[in-house]
């Protein structure tokens, strides 16, 4: 064997080694280092009960309410409920709402669950998929799809189909599947 | 197997006077395409149906991530090649890669918290995409410092190159970290083989400022690796004889 | 030109300073690679000419 040889076996031997134990870590985490979890595993009871969590869904269409809160009269009171199309969470949130926060939103709530299973959040992120266009296109898009749209379990069909596609595990495939927001009117146009 | 060929190819005058020619080049072409990009950007391209004009920060944000990665990956390649090799140009390439995507991994994670902040609500999540972005940002930061850290600079080389190896396996898990985890990060807009989820009068600028910033990497590591070779040859006589002409 | 979207929407603060950071980022790598093949051939001349002074 040359001593080139013996460095590449060396070489390659730390690359696959490395590689195999860090893919090793990856799929047994995938289990456990979960960013947030679907309503759908908080029904299945995996969630933890004694901890705080993040749970992520798509908020529920005509499910948001909003009260001015009386303790910071800045900030509003919100109840909406949280859905990946097979159960629902209901969630609480006190302060301020990201942008993004719409009807028809996948978004992700941090806090606790209560005894009545409603999710108490201290915090609400919103999150977007990775489809842009301009608000034309997709007001055009709205309207082709408008029968489908109105009904609350139609995206599945397009959940299933972007989850097939393998674009991402599965409550992020639901959250993303559809461009349900509805396009508000004051986006400037160039 | 010969291979004189190569180290011909790879041997520090003739990179030297390769980097010297195509730097102004590489320059040039990334001037182009980052100022059309940008303008076309920022200006010119419709705002995102839900994201309005602040999706816009993607024309800054995903060409540093890009050049984050690939600075990376050409790091470790080089380093690897080094090792097996014992083509010294290797850890010339490599030393000079590291400050370039050090800076720009800097750069995408700020440029991404400051997307973030309007957008999802939040400056910084412990979510995978940005966790890894961020231990790449840590591993640029040890594979400079190891190399620095030995009396001999060979064993820094060495030391720097294996590290760099090690790390590499960061690259995949950044790339797809949105797929294998739940993530707050939102999937890949360019795919290699899939369609891209963007129309083209957003996505032409895009792509132009991606490839401005490729051909940027390239002309920045063509002067660093100069810089490199000047210091790491200076006993030869070659570098002897071209600063001795006035 | 001057209808230009500057405020872009509100996120004006946000698009424009990282638009400002990273044009900082290509800046810098330009001065800082150069700075230092400057210094690499000053360091050389200064060391030929040594050499040459020598001999």
């Amino acid at each position: 064997m040359t001593p080139r040889r013996k460095r590449l076996l060396i070489v390659l031997g730390i690359l696959g080694g490395v590689g195999a134990s860090v893919a090793l870590a990856v799929m047994a985490s995938r289990e456990n280092v979960m960013f947030y979890f679907d309503p759908s595993q908080i029904a299945a009871g995996q969630a933890p009960h004694d901890k705080r969590f993040r749970v992520g869904g798509m908020v529920v269409k005509g499910s948001v309410v909003k009260t001015s809160s009386q303790v910071h009269p800045d900030e509003i009171d919100v109840r909406f409920v949280l859905s990946d199309f097979q159960h629902e969470v209901p969630v609480k949130y006190s302060g301020v709402l990201p942008d993004l926060f719409r009807e028809g939103q996948g978004v992700i709530a941090h806090g606790q669950l209560d005894a009545n299973g409603t999710f108490l959040a201290d915090e609400v992120l919103a999150k977007h998929d990775e489809k842009y266009m301009p608000p034309e296109v997709a007001g055009s898009l709205k309207k082709q799809h408008a029968g489908v749209m109105s009904g609350g379990a139609a995206p599945k069909s397009t959940a299933a189909e972007s989850a097939a596609a393998g674009s991402a595990p599965m409550g992020a495939a639901q959250m993303n599947a559809v461009p349900t927001a509805p396009v508000s009117s004051n986006v400037p146009t160039t | 197997m010969n291979w004189t060929w190569f180290h011909r190819l790879a041997s520090p005058p003739h990179v030297y006077r390769l980097a010297t020619r195509l730097a102004p080049w590489l320059y040039a072409g990334a001037a182009l395409g980052i100022a059309y990009g940008l303008i076309a950007g920022l200006f010119f391209a419709p705002p995102d149906y839900q994201q309005g004009d602040a999706f816009r920060i993607i024309y800054v944000h995903a060409p540093s991530a890009w050049l984050s990665l690939s600075a990376y990956t050409t790091m470790a390649l080089a380093g690897a090649v080094a090792l097996v090799w014992r083509i010294k140009i290797g850890y010339a390439v490599a030393a000079a890669c590291a400050p370039i995507g050090a800076s720009f991994t800097i750069g995408a994670l700020i440029t991404g918290s400051l997307w973030g902040r309007p957008m999802w609500g939040t400056y910084w999540a412990w979510d995978p995409r940005l966790t890894s972005e961020l231990i790449l940002l840590f591993l640029y930061f040890g594979i400079i410092s190891l190399r620095q850290a030995f009396d001999d600079p060979a064993r820094g080389d060495r030391a720097a190159a294996v590290l760099g190896l090690v790390g590499v396996v960061n690259v995949p898990i950044i790339h797809y970290s949105v797929q294998w985890w739940n993530s707050l990060h939102q999937g890949a807009t360019l795919a290699k083989w899939a369609k891209p989820s963007m129309p083209g009068s957003m996505l032409v600028p895009l792509l132009s400022v991606l490839l401005g910033f490729m051909l940027f990497f390239g002309a920045v590591l063509c002067t660093r690796l100069r810089a490199e070779v000047l210091v790491r040859e200076r006993q030869s006589n070659w570098i002897n004889e071209m600063v001795s002409i006035p | 030109m001057s209808d230009l979207n500057y405020s872009m929407g509100g996120y004006a603060a946000f698009v424009w300073s990282s638009v400002a950071l990273v044009l900082g980022l290509l800046v810098w790598n330009v001065w800082s690679a150069r700075r230092r093949l400057a210094q690499a051939m000053l360091r050389a001349r200064r060391a030929q000419q040594a050499r040459a002074g020598r001999s």
